[in-house]
């Protein structure tokens, strides 16, 4: 067999692939024919009829927007990051957006008591900021020590709600009404109720309180 | 690395309408309906086309959280795009991107909206062949026979319609070099 004979050899292996909906398994003995690759490539993108998106890759693009839509809650890039490396590593689009498919776990069935309100065992006031820089109505994360709390200021009084998914053990996002977890689909409105479409426990309360028009959160 | 956009480059994100109306994510899906017929056209198969579709959707997520998606967003991930297509055809191939530029320059030559002007592409190429290659592109890719049909049908061994297969899709690509090509 020639060289010429090889290489047709080779093309029509990457075509029949093509052909038939698979990748072509090329590498670099492919190189010096990347001028015919691509046009038969392209040949075959051509045909109809043209397939669209699949309908899984298409769910998953969807849950991947609507995680970043306004007012939904953001993917962090920390999340979004992970994917990326994930996918350039090589493992493919499936392992990328193994991240989008922590919605579609089940939380553990262990049994958690209820936590209505953190009180840390050697609590100390700790200022997290004026209530006059507080936005009226709209949580405002804060750190206490080891207390992540959402204040929320209403009027001349504020209250708090623990800033951790009862979930997963991530720290929650703040959106204009509803507080959002990162890594999977849950939210909870400004009351601590859980919006999900199983049963969490609602966020327990943090303590907070207004001297001299600073605002202190019961921390460590 | 980027060369500058063509014209008919630039105004591929302004040809496609959007939908007056419809959430954020539904025309964020759109958009990468787009993408992912810009890679189809291009790497032939839908698992590469899928794969680069997400890659495009990695990098561009916090771009699609806009609420009014506007041509430069277009724009800007159709320059992913061609990114994410040069690095993919540089590993497949084990070569670095500037030796591609040539493969790419074609590659990123604008169809349009979408693939109807890419079938009409490949007709105007194929004309252009001497008739035996032409036919065997036609009967092989357009019409889908196999090595054997194809052999049977213009008389000869299953060996010289890979040859041939060989030669016309050599010729389609010198043809496709041009500002019309592939």
């Amino acid at each position: 067999m020639d060289s010429e004979q090889r290489e047709a050899e080779r093309v029509d292996r990457a075509v029949h692939a093509l052909l038939k909906g698979r990748r072509p398994r090329l590498g670099a003995k492919d190189a010096a024919s990347r001028d015919v690759l691509m046009t038969a490539a392209a040949l075959v993108g051509a045909r109809h009829p043209f397939p669209g998106l699949s309908p899984d890759l298409r769910r998953r693009l969807s849950r991947a927007f609507e995680r970043t839509a306004p007012g939904e809650g953001v993917v962090t890039r920390r999340a979004a990051l992970a994917a990326a490396v994930t996918f350039g590593a090589g493992l493919g689009g499936a392992a990328a957006f193994a991240f989008l498919r922590r919605e579609d776990e089940q939380p553990s069935p262990t049994y958690r008591p209820q936590v209505t309100e953190i009180v840390p065992k050697e609590g100390v006031w700790l200022d997290v900021g004026a209530l006059a820089d507080l936005p009226d109505g709209q949580p405002v994360r804060v750190t206490a020590g080891a207390v992540t709390a959402f204040v929320i200021r209403e009027g001349e009084s504020v209250r708090a709600l623990s800033g951790v998914c009862t979930d997963l053990p991530c720290l929650l996002e703040g959106g204009a009404d509803q507080l959002v977890c990162p890594c999977h689909r849950v939210a909870f409105d400004l009351q601590g109720h859980a919006q999900s479409r199983y049963a969490l426990p609602a966020l327990p309360s943090v303590r907070v309180q207004v001297v001299d028009g600073r605002v202190e959160v019961l921390g460590t | 690395m980027a060369e500058p956009l063509t014209e008919s480059q630039e105004n591929e994100g302004k040809v496609l309408a959007l939908p007056a109306s419809g959430s954020a994510v539904e025309r964020a899906l759109q958009e990468m309906e787009h993408v992912y017929a810009f890679f189809f056209v291009r790497v032939g198969n839908r698992p590469d086309a899928e794969d680069l579709t997400q890659m495009v959707a990695l990098k561009s997520l916090s771009r699609l959280r806009d609420d009014a998606p506007s041509p430069s967003i277009r724009g800007y991930l159709f320059t992913t795009a061609r990114s994410v297509l040069a690095g993919f055809w540089a590993r497949r191939f084990g070569l670095p991107e500037d030796e591609l530029g040539d493969n790419l320059a074609s590659s990123f030559q604008s169809f349009g909206p979408g693939d109807g002007a890419a079938v009409e592409r490949v007709g105007r190429i194929l004309a252009q062949l001497p008739e035996n290659y032409r036919r065997v592109l036609e009967l092989r890719f357009l019409r889908g026979y196999s090595l054997k049909e194809v052999a049977a049908e213009m008389a000869t061994t299953t060996g010289n319609v890979k040859v041939m297969q060989l030669r016309a899709l050599r010729a389609a690509a010198r043809l496709g070099e041009g500002p019309d090509g592939l």
